[in-house]
């Protein structure tokens, strides 16, 4: 629908195709460039990432698969196991609580040494593992600041369960609430002020309507907590005194059937772990993906 | 820098944003791209300054075929509707990185470029903020830095994609005035996109009008306004009351009346559409002849006195206009019935 | 801030501390966080800082001139020092790569680099030092080189790479996502290249998020235990990482020995964590209100 009478005179040659093909937009590298690019950011990924969690099972079945069962079927290796259920069925449950607890203070009120607070629960991650678990020693080990009190009343922490949990309770914390915080301060107050005014306690107001609301993010808290929880070595090398069949998790059992040269036991058991990490991360992927909107910001992609 | 754009298509996927479009600009002309979102106009723009390239058509730059020239060989100066300012730089670096980015045997010494930065600054009235971040500027001053960003390589041809549609709308009068001061001490070719055809009648030596991919007309402001090709070009441009009529003979018979409609001489008794200004609508006696219509609401605020009504035939609502301070009298009060006759019309048939 | 959060802010703080508020649960949520916090981190930290300090000052400074700890120190800040920046470099590639480009298994690169955080270290451990040992896969093929990574510090930083490298790539994909396009057409239209456009426009754009996943990365690296002690051979004095030298020194029941090097090392953690903080800080200066 031109308007023929105002039209402006071009110049009149049979338009040819733009060579548009051979010219690139500048906002973007030449295409060696690209795949340079791509070449060494997949080389670095497979050679840093990808070898090593592929030689674990590659080595845990290298003496086929009867040795591979075995090494599992052991006594030592489902004490392992059943230690690390244990320890990581203790650890997260409380965590989430204090989680959720320390959430809901932080992100449905205001008060001074708010900041403070979010830092101390930051702290555990610029912690090295074995500092974890060095200062539970030098709370509760023989020479530590209560050891004598506890030896007196016969109490093991060190070298026993308890300081298991400890550890790994302190290693882990932070990934519950790290997860909540910034999610109900995302969410505000207004839902649980509508709740109260309409008369409902303060209980039923948290079960009603601030879980609902954070049980994604919750969810993938509880995840990321208890692969830590599952896996930690450093804190619990530490405190555990590595003895057989009662103080040892998986990782720590990973660490003696190394040590023993029992190369296709400890790669059989690492190989569990790993298969472990693989789930996390398909299940962290998972979520993120389909529920990217319902977790703290930062985790969509 | 002449400009010729011949038959320039472009296709995203499988929209087709420009369908064969021609437009030529003469070296100093100020040329509007004008239309409403999707017309394809930001994209035409683009194109010209090689950030998207067409699917068909040639461009010519002076003569020259530009299809193989990127961005930055094409010495175009863009200006972004949100500046894309870089944050980190100070107002003069932003303003000289176009010439320190040159090659070297190219690139003209340090003190060259102060100089040329601070002339560019006092040209768009900047002159002491030199050292300030981005950061620290109001939009509308980021716009002139934006300005004097391109303006520092000596470009050809300025290209501007509604450069005031992220402003208020008092900063944006004060800065269009500005553009166009400052384009005609300076002579530089420039054409730049908007949706508001306002800004678009004030400013440009021409408009294109465009719709959906094509260029609906190209013309002079008084042109376009007086003397619209289209219907959508009509109303696009300003308030436009519509009525059914049938136009004969160039004649457009329209509730009762029998208005002059001198472009179409060769319709016979075909169905239309009269277009009417509010401010071309009088309202009169019901006794008198004209358009039945009922007063809904007066609006006396303002510096035009606005009166809504609706058509007793089709329920459909017209906007007429008044001086201000017009006496109303008894007539133009809600609810009474009034007849309308328009004192100049422009009827395009009804494609419908 | 909802309407009702305005009018509480303009409330008086209820002894100089907290603001009134509708809803239930202040005290017993942060009180039990507080306890919480209290026995599992504070009290422990107190513990740490003060066994060193029953010996006085001295406490610390024989830990810091000993040198089996200074090499030991050395070698850990050292090795993460410099796996810090090798995956900052790597990591950015990675992270661009991410953003920018599309390839296959694309989604599947993005979810493997979250892979240090969620396998156990030991487990990343036993791995690297199998791959690296002189059999291994790699191992042998660089033994003919005359290279040796397994037992030597070489060993160390090949771990350290791995643990730190999710914290680039992390850091840096945001930023990188969020990137405004038209800031690179307008460098363009201005005549630059795409190598300069960069490193004028780009790189210090993103600059705060690269140092701030090279800082976490290096403390990540500087405390690193389960992943190195296989593959390190913990010779003292030559590939002894100093996480190690600290489990030593318990079964040796030097408490106040491994509690110094604890505390320095805290204390370096924590400059780090000031500075990521400072860094970010910094980065927004040229941020808009």
């Amino acid at each position: 629908m031109v308007a023929e009478t105002r039209r402006e005179l071009s110049v009149t040659v049979a338009p040819a195709a733009v060579a548009a093909a051979r010219v690139r937009k500048g906002t973007t590298e030449s295409a060696p460039v690209r795949w340079l690019l791509i070449a060494l950011g997949l080389s670095f990924i497979g050679l840093v990432l990808v070898l090593p969690l592929i030689s674990v099972f590659l080595e845990a079945l290298r003496s086929g698969l009867g040795a591979f069962f075995s090494s599992i079927n052991s006594e030592d290796t489902w004490a392992a196991i059943r230690l690390t259920l244990l320890v990581a069925a203790i650890s997260v449950p409380l965590n989430v609580v204090f989680g959720l607890a320390a959430a809901w203070a932080i992100a449905k009120f205001d008060f001074h040494g708010k900041s403070l607070l979010v830092t101390l629960i930051d702290l555990p991650f610029s912690v090295s593992p074995v500092i974890s678990g060095l200062i539970y020693v030098l709370l509760y080990g023989a020479n530590g600041w209560f050891g004598p009190f506890l030896k007196e009343w016969d109490i093991k922490i060190i070298f026993n369960v308890a300081g298991l949990v400890l550890a790994t309770i302190f290693v882990t914390f932070p990934f519950v609430a790290r997860e909540l915080i910034p999610l109900m301060q995302e969410q505000g107050r207004d839902e649980e002020e509508a709740a109260i005014s309409l008369g409902a306690n303060g209980w039923r107001t948290f079960l009603y309507v601030t879980l609902p609301n954070v049980a994604w993010g919750l969810l993938y808290g509880v995840l990321l907590c208890n692969a830590r929880a599952m896996g930690e070595f450093g804190a619990v090398s530490v405190v555990s005194g590595h003895i057989r069949g009662m103080t040892n998790t998986m990782p720590l059992h990973v660490e003696i059937l190394y040590n023993e040269y029992d190369f296709t036991g400890a790669f059989a058991v690492a190989s569990l772990l790993a298969l472990l990490a693989i789930v996390t991360l398909v299940a962290k992927s998972l979520l993120e993906w389909r529920y990217g909107d319902r977790l703290a910001a930062g985790h969509k992609h | 820098m002449t400009i010729t754009v011949d038959g320039i298509s472009k296709s995203f996927n499988s929209f087709q944003a420009l369908k064969g479009v021609d437009l030529t600009a003469a070296h100093g002309e100020f040329i509007a791209l004008l239309g409403p979102s999707g017309s394809g106009k930001t994209t035409l723009l683009r194109i010209l300054a090689g950030l998207e390239f067409a699917d068909g058509g040639r461009l010519l730059f002076d003569g020259q075929d530009v299809a193989a020239q990127g961005a930055g060989e094409r010495n175009v100066g863009f200006v972004f509707q949100h500046y894309a300012l870089f944050k980190h730089m100070t107002v003069a670096e932003n303003v000289s990185f176009g010439l320190r980015v040159k090659p070297r045997d190219r690139r003209p010494a340090k003190t060259v470029i102060d100089k040329q930065v601070a002339e560019l600054l006092r040209l768009v009235q900047l002159e002491r903020l030199g050292d300030r971040y981005p950061s620290q500027l109001s939009g509308g001053q980021r716009q002139r830095v934006a300005l004097a960003r391109a303006l520092a390589i000596q470009p050809g041809v300025l290209l501007l994609d509604e450069p005031f549609g992220a402003l208020d709308a008092k900063v944006r009068k004060e800065l269009r005035r500005w553009l166009r001061r400052l384009h005609d001490d300076m002579q530089l070719t420039s054409i730049f996109v908007t949706h508001d055809q306002e800004e678009a009648l004030e400013l440009a030596d021409r408009i294109a009008v465009m719709k959906d991919g094509r260029i609906e007309q190209i013309g002079t402001p008084s042109e376009i306004y007086h003397q619209p090709a289209t219907a959508f070009v009509y109303e696009f441009l300003g308030n436009a009351n519509r009525l059914r009529c049938r136009i004969d003979r160039g004649r457009a018979l329209v509730g009762g009346l029998d208005l002059p409609a001198p472009e179409h001489p060769e319709l016979r008794d075909a169905p239309g559409i009269a277009f009417v200004r509010p401010h071309d609508l009088t309202i009169n006696d019901p006794k008198q002849d004209g358009i039945e219509a009922r007063v809904r609401q007066v609006f006396v605020a303002g510096p035009a006195i606005r009166v809504e009504l609706a058509l007793l035939a089709s329920g459909d609502t017209m906007e007429a206009e008044l001086p201000h301070g017009t006496d109303l009298g008894a007539l133009i009060v809600p609810n009474k019935l009034v007849s309308l006759r328009p004192t100049k019309i422009r009827a395009f048939p009804d494609a419908a | 801030m909802s309407a009702t959060a305005r009018s509480l802010s303009a409330r008086p703080l209820i002894a100089g501390f907290k603001r009134p508020s509708v809803l239930p649960g202040f005290g017993l949520t942060l009180g039990f966080a507080l306890a919480y916090l209290s026995i599992i981190v504070l009290l422990p930290l107190a513990a740490l800082v003060l066994r060193p300090a029953e010996a006085g000052i001295a406490g610390y400074l024989n830990a810091l001139v000993d040198p089996r700890v200074l090499a030991a120190l050395r070698l850990s800040f050292g090795a993460a020092l410099i796996a810090a920046t090798i995956n900052g470099v790597f990591g950015l590639i990675v992270a661009w790569i991410l953003v920018r480009y599309n390839f296959p298994l694309k989604r599947l690169v993005d979810a493997l680099v979250d892979l240090p955080f969620a396998l156990p270290t030991a487990v990343a451990g036993i791995a690297l030092a199998t791959i690296y040992s002189p059999k291994g896969w790699i191992g042998s093929l660089l033994m003919p080189l005359g290279i040796k990574v397994a037992f030597t510090p070489l060993g160390v930083l090949i771990a350290l790479i791995f643990v730190g490298l999710p914290f680039v790539v992390r850091s840096l994909q945001p930023v990188l996502q969020d990137l405004d396009r038209e800031v690179e057409e307008a460098a363009v239209s201005l005549g630059a290249g795409r190598w300069q456009t960069f490193r004028l426009v780009i790189l210090p754009a993103i600059l705060p998020a690269l140092l701030t996943g090279f800082a976490l990365a290096f403390a990540r690296a500087v405390g690193e235990y389960g992943s190195v002690i296989f593959i390190a051979g913990n010779m003292p004095m030559v590939s002894e990482i100093a996480p190690l030298l600290i489990v030593i020194k318990l079964e040796q029941f030097d408490y106040a020995g491994a509690a110094a090097i604890g505390v320095i090392m805290l204390a370096a953690s924590f400059t780090i964590l000031l500075f990521i903080n400072l860094v970010q800080r910094w980065s927004r200066r040229h941020e808009e209100n």
